[in-house]
Formats: structure tokens, C-alpha cells, sequence
């Protein structure tokens, strides 16, 4: 067991529709906003460059979409546990999140199913997502299908 | 027959009619300069603060049903780790800021960063990023030396409120293993307004 690291696994039988899922925060410091492009190699200037960003109109640097999606991801699992497998995602961009923010992750169950791609039985669940700023506006809503172990497998 | 371009145009979006021009082309396929690693995957998580003990922890991951360490869905398209060709490695000329700051205060979010292939020099006032959409079939894991290609997908028009006439056009990148499986699916909309948009 490693500190710090999340073991918690949920299980397909356990999940109910209309489950909501723990909200993850994130204070979105100058150096979280930095270490993005640090980490994605992604040196558009927007990302590291306030002066950029401004000339944009931009009120300063803000995060990129890799970011988004790997909070989205990190939501979605976080809550369905190491086990879990992401197949499909769905996101757009309405509104940037800025160095000074803080991202707001929420979601819900929204349908729990089956499918049976190549005769593997999959347990799925189809989660809705959205990350909002610290004011309650809606930067990014986005549909996650999450498949989960099964205490019985089919 | 899917005529080459050189991936260096990518398939971002000057006009409609260049974005047109595009459909039903290919890029050449971008091969992985060096493999996924556990480090690169632990680095891209610690940014974004993910836990989950299946890309932490082989030990554990072993004994789960993905059968070890994965990378992150995010990971494959964070192209620039493994991709030689990334425009934005910060090796290579970043564009320019806008001239006009004026025109430039009605850039949508989107800013054109990011994604496989995206290039620089994008008319920022009138592209916006649409929707995005991504389909997992396995997941990526580390000793992997991935391939993408790009292509373009469906266009279409609409009418719009504040941009006029607004052209949709997809951009698809296929993310495969190096036995060439397919990993990822990334489909984006990119959207090109007739006019400048003014929020």
C-alpha cells in the first residue's frame, strides 16, 4: 500500500441511478496552471504567458484541456475506484478556468446498463459531469461511460 | 484513395473551404519516439492530483482485472510526451499573440492549444472548439510505443446568432498500439464562424 494512493473500489451491484458522486474541488494556484504545460509538453502560451493570455482578452493564463479531461477522469474514478475503466467520454468547452479559480467537479449516475461487445459482458454505468468555477458557472459539462467490476461476473 | 498530408498541417481549421479541402485526407502516421513509462504516467497524474492505485501501484494493479499499471485516459492524448512531431514541445515556434487585441477579446475558450497535431497560427476570433468525444477500447499501458493518425471526419453548416453562418467540421484521431490496435478514438468539432464572434 502506497500512502496517499486510493484503493476504495465500488462494484456495479452497489451503484443505484440517481447516485451522486463525491465532489472534488481543486484550487487552480498560478503554479497548478504552470505545471500543466510542464506535464503535457503543451507550450501554447496562454497556458504559462499572462502577458498572452491578456492580449487575448484573456483576464490571465488559464488551464488547458488536457487538464479538463484528466479532472473529469479523475472524478470519474475516484468514485468508481482503480478497477474502473473509462470507454467513452464526451465533453465541450464553455467556459476557461483561470490561475485564481477553483474547479468544482459534480456528478450523478444518470443510467446503469449492460453491453456485450465481442460476447464480453461489460458493466457499465453513464455518469454526468460537470466542472463549474467558484461562482457557479459552468466551464465544462461532459458524459463519462464508466465500466465496472462485478461482484458476479456473467 | 486518402491522398497524404504532411502531418505537419495537422487538420486544424483556416477556412471552411480549406477545412473542406481536407475531407477524406490523412495524415502520415506519427510514430512514438519512446515508450509510455510509469514515470511519464505518474507525472501527468501528480498534476492532476489522481490517486487511483492502478497507475500508482503495479503491485496492486496486477491483481485487478486491468492486469497492471495504465496510463491515465488523458494520456494518449497528451501527445507531446511521445509524439516527435508536437507543435507546441516548445522547441518549435510557438504563434504569435494575437495582432489586435480588440478583436482578439471575443476569443471564445478553446485558445487552439492542445490535442494531437494542433498547430499554431489558428485565426483565434473565429475558431471554436466544439464538442469532443472519445472512445477507449483498451487501455494504454507503459512499454507501449503508440501511433496516431489523423483525418477528417463529417462537415457541416449552420445558422448562427452572433458568428453568422457557423461550418462544423470533424477532426478523428486514431491512437494505436505498435501492433497497430487501436487504443483511442478522439473525434473534436471544430467550428468556424463566418464572422468574428462578439460576446
Amino acid at each position: 500500500v502506497i500512502p496517499g494512493v486510493d484503493y476504495h473500489q465500488r462494484y456495479w451491484e452497489d451503484v443505484a441511478e440517481g447516485e451522486e458522486l463525491a465532489p472534488v474541488e481543486d484550487e487552480i494556484t498560478y503554479r497548478r496552471v504552470v505545471m500543466n504545460p510542464a506535464t503535457t509538453w503543451d507550450y501554447f502560451p496562454g497556458h504559462h504567458d499572462p502577458e498572452y493570455a491578456k492580449a487575448q482578452g484573456q483576464p490571465t493564463i488559464y488551464i488547458n484541456t488536457m487538464h479538463f479531461l484528466g479532472f473529469i477522469d479523475r472524478l470519474a474514478t475516484a468514485w468508481g475506484g482503480p478497477a474502473s475503466f473509462i470507454t467513452r467520454r464526451k465533453m465541450s468547452m464553455r467556459h476557461s478556468i483561470y490561475a485564481g479559480d477553483t474547479m468544482v467537479g459534480q456528478g450523478r449516475v444518470v443510467r446503469k446498463y449492460t453491453d456485450e461487445p465481442g460476447g464480453r459482458t461489460r458493466h457499465l454505468v453513464e455518469l454526468e459531469i460537470t466542472v463549474e468555477n467558484q461562482d457557479g458557472q459552468l466551464c465544462v459539462p461532459a458524459t463519462v461511460h464508466l465500466e465496472l467490476p462485478a461482484r458476479q461476473a456473467s | 484513395v486518402t491522398p497524404e498530408v504532411p502531418a505537419e498541417i495537422g487538420l486544424t481549421f483556416g477556412t471552411y473551404e480549406e477545412a473542406r479541402a481536407l475531407v477524406g485526407t490523412r495524415t502520415s502516421v506519427v510514430f512514438a519516439e519512446r515508450a509510455v513509462t510509469g514515470a511519464l504516467i505518474k507525472y501527468f497524474c501528480a498534476m492532476v492530483r489522481d490517486a487511483n492505485a492502478s497507475y500508482w501501484d503495479e503491485e496492486y494493479a496486477k491483481k485487478t482485472p486491468l492486469g497492471g499499471v495504465i496510463a491515465p485516459p488523458t494520456f494518449a492524448v497528451s501527445s507531446a510526451h511521445w509524439d516527435p512531431n508536437y507543435a507546441l514541445r516548445g522547441v518549435r515556434k510557438i504563434p504569435a499573440p494575437p495582432p489586435k487585441p480588440a478583436a482578439a477579446a471575443s476569443a471564445p475558450v478553446g485558445q487552439g492549444g492542445g490535442g494531437a497535431g494542433s498547430g499554431g497560427g489558428l485565426n483565434l476570433t473565429r475558431i471554436l472548439h466544439g464538442e469532443q468525444r472519445f472512445e477507449y477500447h483498451k487501455p494504454v499501458r507503459p512499454g507501449m510505443m503508440l501511433t496516431v493518425t489523423n483525418r477528417a471526419g463529417k462537415s457541416w453548416t449552420k445558422e448562427g446568432k452572433k458568428g453568422g453562418t457557423m461550418r462544423f467540421s470533424e477532426s478523428i484521431s486514431e491512437y494505436r498500439d505498435e501492433k497497430g490496435e487501436l487504443m483511442v478514438t478522439a473525434t473534436s468539432v471544430g467550428i468556424v464562424t463566418e464572422k468574428a464572434v462578439q460576446s
